[in-house]
């Protein structure tokens, strides 16, 4: 399969990477600490040899050739040693003498052990042990010469068959079985990993509702696959939220545009009558004024929601805010046969945007004065309890129809019962973006007459 | 009134310079920055008509080689872009108002009014009288006839701002900005309301109406 994708695979690359590392120290601390014990075997053997030495020199010094050869001899009857019997000797003993006179005559111990003054290694002259052996001598002044060997243990042929088998197992099998472990773990994070993208290419195709299938075992790639899902439940919503828009926006335009085209034809048609012109371009021009609103609340709405006006952002005092703004919008229920009651924390400050804020107040205050029942009561309380800083603004009827209250805040939404009036269903969805954008939480009130919106803004 | 238009698209240029030339004003178009700039170096002019796009030089960029070279000739900055901080920007580097397209006509001119070196600059003026209306600026009080008016704050400064223009027509749209301080406009009758409460306590009592409807444009407060 993609053998080639796995090669590059980082997973794998590192599998690799570390299995040399581990291979290489490995082979390192092999290296080092054998020869360091093969060496302390080799002192320590050494040692014991010298020791020998000295005790032959004692001797020699003390009771002549006899002592030593009393000391060397194989036993009472024989002085010296004979091939077979360094076989009988090794079960017991792992040192080796030989006692020479001058003219090199062996007078006790084994006639195959010859060695210099120099501590050496050599071999037995033994038709059948080719072992190695370290052995020095000592030549006395009478021309007397005894030489001691010992056998290099078994420890350290041990210790280097090891190192060897060692060093090829670790390069011949650590290092094949690195490779597979490398490709099969590899090939599993690659399979997970392949899901993933996948989603992500199908998603990129077009198909919006894809979601990348998780395992339910919660591990990384889990964690990573909902993280995606989650990301991905945002774009859908964003792109239908933008195709909605468009959609809206088309539509929205389209019917002023028609109409504007309608009454251009009429003023061709009525260019002889004065009047019936100027009532064409009159209607024309506010269709016109109404399409610039949309056009000016979708940018404004584009404006608010890339969140550059929170740099802006600066200590608003809202209680004076309201007070102009129940002030400015009094005359305008009482004209309309409403009642607005106004009720303000004295000294309330929130840290935003005081125009944003004042289009949030006007939006909310504009709705009720067109949407609320005759002589309504509509209220703007600005409280601050706890702390948090509270905005209600509402009416006493005849409220939301329940099937709308969910959708108010989407652009272009216009429940049935306001489509009769005038207005581009943006008002709310600007309201809505304007407190998003001071992180405020925006609610219509459940269980109320009318249409009430509490704004919470968060503690400074 | 002599206005030097800097705008590259013909058919605003155009658009503007035949609406200008109707009220008797001297339009000279340059569609090109620098040759306006020369221009208004060397000759008196009592406003500038600058667009914020223009092909060689961004329309602030302009403005502020006009204000460097000590140019203080009054600029509305005309704009595609509607932003609230293009606005602020603008403003900030030293235009004198700032008119989003498309704009209405009667817009433009009562803005151009408004800024135009002609104009007297009455804002630091503390006392307003026009016929037998006075109207202190400091008590923030108003009289006709000797009578004192009963005005709220908003209907205050909705008249002192008619009066900082006087003989000038104030839109709805600079009435907005100047006395509410919105750069957005609401789907009500805010200002038409006030206003029309403002002109109850001013003018109705008395024999002459000072302040004047004018049909698609604005209002205007003059001596009748």
């Amino acid at each position: 399969m993609q053998l080639n994708i796995i090669l590059r695979s980082t997973v794998f690359q590192r599998v690799l990477a570390s299995c040399a590392v581990f291979v290489v120290l490995t082979l390192a601390i092999i290296w080092t600490v054998g020869p360091w014990q093969i060496s302390q075997i080799k002192q320590a053997e050494i040692a014991t040899l010298q020791e020998f030495l000295r005790n032959g020199d004692d001797l020699f010094d003390d009771g002549g050739p006899d002592a030593v050869i009393d000391a060397v001899r194989w036993s009472e009857e024989q002085d010296v040693w004979f091939d077979g019997d360094i076989f009988v000797m090794l079960e017991e003993e792992d040192t080796l003498f030989a006692f020479r006179d001058p003219e090199g005559n062996i007078l006790a111990g084994f006639n195959g052990l010859w060695a210099s003054d120099a501590l050496g290694e050599t071999t037995l002259d033994h038709p059948e042990i080719d072992d190695p052996i370290i052995s020095q001598g000592i030549w006395f002044n009478t021309g007397h010469s005894v030489i001691v060997g010992r056998f290099v243990p078994e420890r350290i042929a041990n210790i280097q068959t090891f190192m060897r088998t060692a060093s090829v197992a670790l390069i011949v099998i650590v290092l094949p079985l690195a490779l597979l472990t490398g490709f099969f773990l590899s090939r599993g994070v690659f399979r997970r990993l392949e899901t993933l993208s996948k989603t992500a290419e199908t998603v990129a195709q077009g198909q919006l509702d894809a979601r990348a299938p998780l395992t339910g075992t919660g591990d990384e790639f889990d964690r990573l696959g909902a993280g995606i899902n989650q990301m991905l439940n945002q774009v859908e919503k964003l792109t239908r939220n933008v195709e909605a828009v468009s959609i809206g926006v088309a539509h929205d335009l389209k019917t002023p545009l028609a109409n504007i085209g309608g009454r251009l034809e009429l003023i061709r048609r009525d260019i002889t009558d004065p009047s019936a012109v100027h009532e064409h371009l009159d209607v024309a021009e506010s269709r016109l004024r109404g399409l610039l609103r949309i056009f000016d609340a979708l940018l404004r709405m584009g404006e608010i929601e890339s969140g550059h006006r929170r740099a802006a952002f600066q200590p608003v005092d809202l209680s004076t805010l309201c007070t102009e703004m129940a002030e400015s919008f009094t005359p305008l229920f009482e004209d309309a046969d409403k009642a607005l009651r106004v009720v303000i924390a004295p000294n309330v400050t929130v840290h935003g945007d005081r125009e944003l804020l004042a289009q949030l107040i006007t939006n909310i205050l504009e709705n009720a004065l067109e949407h609320a029942r005759d002589a309504a009561q509509v209220h703007l309380v600005l409280s601050q309890p706890g702390g948090q800083t509270h905005l209600e603004i509402g009416d006493d009827g005849p409220g939301i129809a329940p099937g709308a209250t969910e959708r108010i805040f989407e652009r272009f939404f216009r429940a049935d019962a306001s489509r009769a009036t005038p207005g581009n269903g943006l008002g709310l969805s600007l309201v809505k973006a304007i407190s998003d954008l001071h992180q405020a939480e925006i609610t219509l009130l459940e269980g109320r007459p009318g249409a009430v919106f509490a704004i919470t803004f968060p503690k400074a | 009134m002599k206005v030097m238009l800097i705008e590259d698209d013909r058919e605003t240029a155009e658009f503007i310079q035949r609406s200008l030339t109707e009220q008797n004003w001297t339009v000279t178009w340059c569609p090109a920055p620098k040759e306006g700039i020369l221009q208004l170096g060397a000759g008196a002019f009592d406003c500038v008509i600058l667009d914020r796009m223009l092909p060689e030089m961004d329309g602030l960029s302009v403005l502020q080689i006009l204000r460097g070279a000590g140019i203080d000739t009054p600029v509305l900055m005309l704009t595609a872009l509607g932003g609230l901080d293009d606005r602020v920007t603008g403003l900030e580097a030293g235009a004198d108002d700032y008119l989003g397209k498309p704009f209405a006509m009667s817009e433009l001119v009562a803005r151009l009014r408004s800024i135009a070196r002609r104009q007297p600059r009455q804002t630091q003026e503390t006392m307003f009288e026009l016929a037998d209306l006075t109207v202190d600026r400091v008590k923030r009080q108003a009289q006709r006839g000797g009578q004192t008016l009963d005005l709220s704050p908003l209907e205050f400064k909705l008249l002192d701002c008619l009066l900082c223009h006087r003989g000038a027509v104030v839109t709805r749209t600079m009435l907005l900005e100047k006395v509410w301080g919105y750069s957005f406009d609401p789907k009500t009758s805010l200002v038409q309301t006030h206003m029309s409460r403002l002109r109850a306590k001013v003018d109705k009592p008395f024999p002459a109406e000072l302040i004047q409807t004018v049909r698609g444009a604005g209002y205007i407060i003059d001596a009748a």
